[in-house]
C-alpha cells in the first residue's frame, strides 16, 4: 500500500504515533519490522477494528500488533471502524479488497446474531477465516445482593417461583443469545431488562439489586468477581477458565445443568458455542490461498508467542489460540446452532418490548 | 490515607523511570503526556482516546508508575484545548466542549476573545482543582455514591437537562419547543436500545448508530456559523481587523470567575457529581451547567449573545467532570467515559487491578493517578494562557481565508472520528438546518440539548418503568430520585416567576432564543 493511499486518520495516527513514540523513548520506537514473509518488504497491513478505541477488541489488537508485525513480516496499522454494533466495520472487511492486505478481528456471535436477525447478507463462515484469538465463553453469574438474598446456587436458580430479573444489552448481543436460549432450554424462570449500554452497567446493576442475573465473558466478570459483586453459579461451556476462584469451589457447567433437569445437552452445547464463538480473525472471502496460509501461520505463531502471553495475562485478557481449520470447524458448528435456536431467540426478543 | 498521599508525592517529585538506558525524573511524564493530550484535543473529531489508544503498544515493556502518569495527563490535557476552538471558531475540540460554543465564540464575535479564553483558563484549572479535592474527599465512599444512583435518577437528571429548552427558549417557547421536539425526533433514529428494533434507518447501516455528535456539533456550530460569516459579510469574526482593535483581557477573564464565583462552585459541582456517574457523559454534564447557569441567574437576557457566565458555567464542570469520572474507575473499574476506559486499559495492562484492592494497598497508585490529573489539568490552563496572544489572531483573519479553512478542518473533523463519508454529508446537511434555524429565530441549542439527551431520558424512563413493574423500584423510597424531582420543579417553576415579575415591573423581556 503507498502512502497516497493512506488514509487521512491513518496519516494522523502515524503522525501522532510517531510523535509520541519519539519523544517518550519507548523501547518499541523505531521498531524495525523483519523482512517480508508473507509480503514484500515495506508492505503495510490494515487491520479493522469495527469497535471504538477504548473497547477489548482494540486492546486485543493492540497487544497483538508488535508480534503480529514480526511474524508476517509487515505493518500492521490498527484502523477503528466502529458502528452498528460492529457492523459497518465487520462489512467493510467483508467487502475489502481479497489481497491479504486488510484484514481484521470481529465478533464472530456478533455477525452470527446480525445474520439470524437478518440485519447483514453475509455470514461468519463466508469470511477467510485466519485464525481465533480466544473464545468468548460466558460465566452466569448472581448479584450480591440476591445472594445475600438466598439465591445463592443454579439449583435455587431453578426452584425459583418468581422469575429473576436477567440484565443484558440488547438483542444483538452475544450474552443476551445465550440468557435467551439456556434459559429456555433449562426451564430458568425469568425475565429480561434491556438497553443497558454494556457489561459495565448491567454489573454495576446487579451489584445494587436492581437486576438478579447478568452473563458475560469471564474477563469482563473478573474484577467484580473478585470484588464480590457477583457470585458464579454456572460456565457456559466444557472449559474451566483458570483461576483460583474456580479451584476453591467447583461451577457447574450448563451441560451439567441439563442432564440434572433433563433437558438435551448437545442443544444446551450447541448454545454455548454460539455464545462462545469469539474474537476471530478473518479477512474478506477470495483471499489467494499462499497468502491465507501465510497470514494464518503468522497470526497463530504471534498468538503463541510467550511475550504476547505474558502482557495478555498480565492485562487480564487471555489468549486461547487456534489455528484457522480448527476455527473454521467451530464457526461452522456455531452457524447450524444459531439457526436452529432462531425461534427461541426471535420469542425473548419479542418479549423484550413487553 | 495520608501515608499513602505522601508516598504518592515522593515518587512524582523525587522518583524517576527507566526507559530503556534513560532515567527520565517522573514528573517529566506528566508534562509530555499533557502536550500530547493537548494536540490530541485540539484537533476536531480527535480526542485523547486516540492518543491513548496508539500509545498502548508503546508501554508494553514500562513498569506500572510511568503508564499511570502518562495515560492520567494525556486524559486530563485533552480537555482544555477544545475550548480554545469552540471560542475562536465555534468547533468544539471535543463534545464536551459544544456548551463553551454558546457564548464563547459569540464574545469572539465581540472581539472579546482573550476575555472569554482568560475565562476559561482559570474556570478550567479551578474546575479540575476542585474535581481532584472532591475526589480525594470522596475516596471512602466513592462505592456508596456510585450504586445511589439508577435509572431512575437518570431519568430525573435527563429532564433537569430538558428544561434548560424551556429556559432558553424564554419569549418564543413555541420555536424553542418546536426544535426541541425535533431534536427528540433525531435522537430516535437508530436502533431501539430497549428491543433493538430499528426506526429510521431506512435500511442503511450508518443509521443503525443514530445521529453521531460529532457531526451534529460541527455542523451547528462551526458550519452554520461560517454560512453565517460569509453571508454577513463580515470582514474577519471580530469585526476588527487589527488585534490592536481587540477589546477585553486575558485578566478580566480570570477575575471574572471569581467575580461570579458560587455559579463557578454549582457548576464544579454539577460536572464532578455527573462525572462520577457512568453513562452520563461530559456534554450532557456540559450542557446542564449551562443550563443551570440561565436559569440561576436574574438577568440572564445576555445568554447566547456573549454572557462570560455562560463561558464559566460549562468549563468549571467540564474539567471538574475528570475527576468525578475517575471515581466509577477506581472503586469498580468501571469507566465513566472512553478516556477513563482507556486509562483503566492501562492500569489493568500493567496488573493494577481497580477496586478494592487498589483503594487498600495500592492507595498510593491510584493518588499518582490524581495527581497526573491534577498537574495535566493545572498545565493545559497554563500553557493557555501563555498563548492567548498568538491565538486570539483568529479572529482577525479575514472571512475569505477563514471560512474555506474552516470548512476543511469541519470535513476533516467529521472524517476523522470513524472515517465515513456519512458523517461528512451529515455535517453539511446540520450546518445548512443550523442556518435556517438561524435566520428563522428556532434556537439550535434547543435541538442539541434534546438529541442529547433523548437516548438517556427514553432508556431510564423505559428501565425505570420496567424495574417498578418488577417491583423491584419504590420511586417514593429514593431520595436521590425526589431531590431531583423537586430541584427540576423550581427550576421550571422559577423562571417563569421572574417572567410574571418582569412583566408585572418593567415589561416583556427580550428572549435569548433566536440568537441561539
Amino acid at each position: 500500500m503507498t502512502k497516497k493511499s493512506i488514509s487521512r486518520r491513518v496519516f494522523l495516527e502515524k503522525v501522532g504515533g510517531a510523535v509520541a513514540g519519539f519523544a517518550l523513548l519507548g523501547p518499541w520506537a523505531g521498531r524495525v519490522v523483519a523482512a517480508g514473509t508473507c509480503f514484500p518488504s515495506g508492505t503495510t497491513v490494515r487491520w479493522i477494528v469495527p469497535f471504538s478505541a477504548g473497547g477489548g477488541y482494540t486492546l486485543y489488537s493492540r497487544i497483538l500488533e508488535p508480534f503480529l508485525e514480526d511474524a508476517v513480516g509487515a505493518e500492521i496499522v490498527v484502523e477503528n471502524h466502529p458502528g452498528a454494533g460492529g457492523a459497518t466495520g465487520s462489512t467493510k472487511l467483508f467487502k475489502a479488497t481479497p489481497n491479504g492486505r486488510t484484514i481484521g478481528i470481529v465478533n464472530a456471535g456478533g455477525i452470527l446474531m446480525s445474520g439470524i436477525a437478518g440485519e447483514v447478507d453475509f455470514t461468519i463462515e463466508r469470511y477467510t477465516i485466519l485464525g481465533r484469538v480466544v473464545d468468548t465463553r460466558q460465566v452466569i453469574c448472581v448479584g450480591k445482593p440476591t445472594f445475600d438474598k438466598g439465591i445463592r446456587t443454579i439449583e435455587d436458580v431453578l426452584q425459583v417461583k418468581e422469575p429473576l430479573i436477567w440484565g443484558v444489552t440488547g438483542p444483538g448481543s452475544n450474552e443476551f443469545f445465550g440468557a435467551a436460549v439456556l434459559s429456555h432450554l433449562l426451564g430458568i424462570k425469568r425475565r429480561f431488562l434491556s438497553g443497558y449500554p454494556g457489561s459495565t452497567e448491567y454489573v454495576l446493576a446487579a451489584a445494587k439489586g436492581e437486576i438478579d442475573l447478568v452473563e458475560s465473558t469471564f474477563s469482563s466478570l473478573i474484577s467484580p468477581i473478585e470484588a464480590g459483586d457477583l457470585v458464579p453459579l454456572a460456565l457456559v461451556g466444557p472449559k474451566v477458565p483458570e483461576h483460583a476462584i474456580f479451584e476453591k469451589k467447583r461451577i457447574p457447567s450448563v451441560m451439567e445443568i441439563a442432564k440434572m433437569v433433563g433437558a438435551n445437552a448437545s442443544d444446551v452445547l450447541g448454545a454455548a458455542q454460539v455464545t462462545a464463538a469469539g474474537r476471530v480473525v478473518v479477512g474478506p472471502p477470495g483471499i489467494p490461498a499462499d497468502v491465507t496460509k501465510c497470514l494464518s501461520n503468522g497470526l497463530y505463531e504471534a498468538m503463541t508467542n510467550p511475550g504476547l502471553k505474558a502482557i495478555a495475562d498480565g492485562a487480564r485478557r487471555p489468549i486461547d489460540p487456534i489455528g484457522a481449520e480448527e476455527a473454521r470447524r467451530a464457526l461452522l458448528e456455531a452457524a447450524v446452532s444459531a439457526k436452529k435456536f432462531k425461534k427461541i431467540w426471535q420469542q425473548a426478543v419479542k418479549e423484550l418490548g413487553t | 490515607m495520608f501515608d499513602s498521599f505522601l508516598e504518592s508525592t515522593g515518587i512524582l517529585f523525587l522518583g524517576s523511570s527507566l526507559f530503556g538506558p534513560v532515567s527520565i525524573p517522573n514528573i517529566a511524564i506528566p508534562i509530555i503526556g499533557t502536550l500530547i493530550g493537548m494536540f490530541f484535543g485540539i484537533l476536531p473529531g480527535v480526542s485523547g482516546v486516540t492518543g491513548m489508544a496508539l500509545l498502548i503498544p508503546f508501554t508494553f515493556s514500562w513498569t506500572l508508575i510511568p503508564t499511570i502518569l502518562l495515560f492520567g495527563s494525556i486524559y486530563g490535557g485533552g480537555t482544555y484545548c477544545g475550548s480554545i476552538t469552540a471560542i475562536l471558531i465555534n468547533i468544539p475540540g471535543t463534545a464536551p466542549n459544544a456548551a463553551t460554543c454558546l457564548d464563547g465564540y459569540p464574545m469572539a464575535r465581540m472581539g472579546e476573545a482573550k476575555t472569554a479564553l482568560g475565562a476559561s483558563a482559570a474556570a478550567s484549572a479551578m474546575g479540575a482543582a476542585f474535581g481532584v479535592f472532591v475526589l480525594i474527599a470522596m475516596l471512602p465512599v466513592m462505592r456508596a455514591t456510585v450504586l445511589a444512583f439508577g435509572p431512575a435518577e437518570f431519568f430525573m437528571l435527563a429532564v433537569l437537562g430538558l428544561t434548560v429548552i424551556a429556559v432558553v427558549s424564554e419569549g418564543n417557547l413555541i420555536k424553542g419547543m418546536a426544535a426541541g421536539g425535533v431534536g427528540l425526533l433525531l435522537a430516535f433514529i437508530g436502533r431501539d436500545p430497549v428491543t433493538g428494533a430499528l426506526r429510521f434507518t431506512f435500511g442503511t447501516l450508518y443509521l443503525q448508530d443514530g445521529i453521531r455528535l460529532v457531526p451534529l456539533f460541527l455542523g451547528m456550530f462551526a458550519v452554520t456559523e461560517m454560512i453565517n460569516l460569509a453571508a454577513s459579510r463580515r470582514k474577519t469574526i471580530s469585526g476588527r481587523e487589527h488585534v490592536e482593535e481587540l477589546t477585553g483581557s486575558l485578566w478580566e477573564g480570570v477575575l471574572s470567575v471569581f467575580r461570579y464565583f458560587g455559579l463557578f462552585i454549582r457548576s464544579s459541582i454539577l460536572g464532578t457529581v455527573i462525572g462520577m456517574i457512568p453513562g452520563i457523559g461530559g456534554t450532557v454534564a456540559s450542557f446542564v451547567a449551562y443550563g443551570h447557569a440561565v436559569q440561576s441567574t436574574k438577568d440572564n437576557q445576555r445568554f447566547g449573545k456573549g454572557d462570560i457566565r455562560g463561558v464559566i458555567a460549562p468549563e468549571a464542570c467540564n474539567d471538574a467532570k475528570d475527576g468525578g469520572s475517575l471515581v466509577p474507575v477506581l472503586a469498580f473499574g468501571i469507566p465513566g467515559s472512553e478516556g477513563a476506559a482507556l486509562v483503566l486499559v492501562a492500569m489493568l495492562l500493567h496488573g493494577l487491578i481497580p477496586g478494592r484492592e487498589l483503594m487498600t494497598t495500592n492507595l498510593h497508585l491510584a493518588f499518582l493517578l490524581i495527581w497526573a490529573l491534577f498537574i495535566s489539568n493545572q498545565l493545559t490552563s497554563i500553557i493557555g494562557v501563555m498563548i492567548i496572544n498568538q491565538v486570539v489572531r483568529f479572529t482577525v483573519i479575514r472571512t475569505q481565508l477563514l471560512v474555506p479553512f474552516i470548512f476543511i478542518l469541519a470535513v476533516v473533523g467529521a472524517y476523522a472520528e470513524r472515517t465515513a463519508m456519512g458523517d461528512v454529508l451529515l455535517t453539511f446537511v446540520f450546518g445548512v438546518l443550523g442556518y435556517l434555524m438561524k435566520k428563522h429565530a428556532y434556537p439550535r441549542v434547543s435541538l442539541v440539548i434534546a438529541l442529547i439527551l433523548g437516548e438517556l431520558f427514553e432508556v431510564n424512563f423505559r428501565q425505570a418503568m420496567r424495574l417498578h413493574e418488577f417491583g423491584r423500584l419504590d420511586f417514593f423510597d429514593r431520595p436521590i430520585f425526589l431531590g431531583l424531582v423537586l430541584f427540576t420543579l423550581l427550576s421550571v417553576v422559577y423562571p417563569f416567576y421572574q417572567s410574571l415579575r418582569a412583566r408585572k415591573g418593567i415589561g416583556v423581556k427580550q428572549s435569548p432564543a433566536g440568537k441561539m
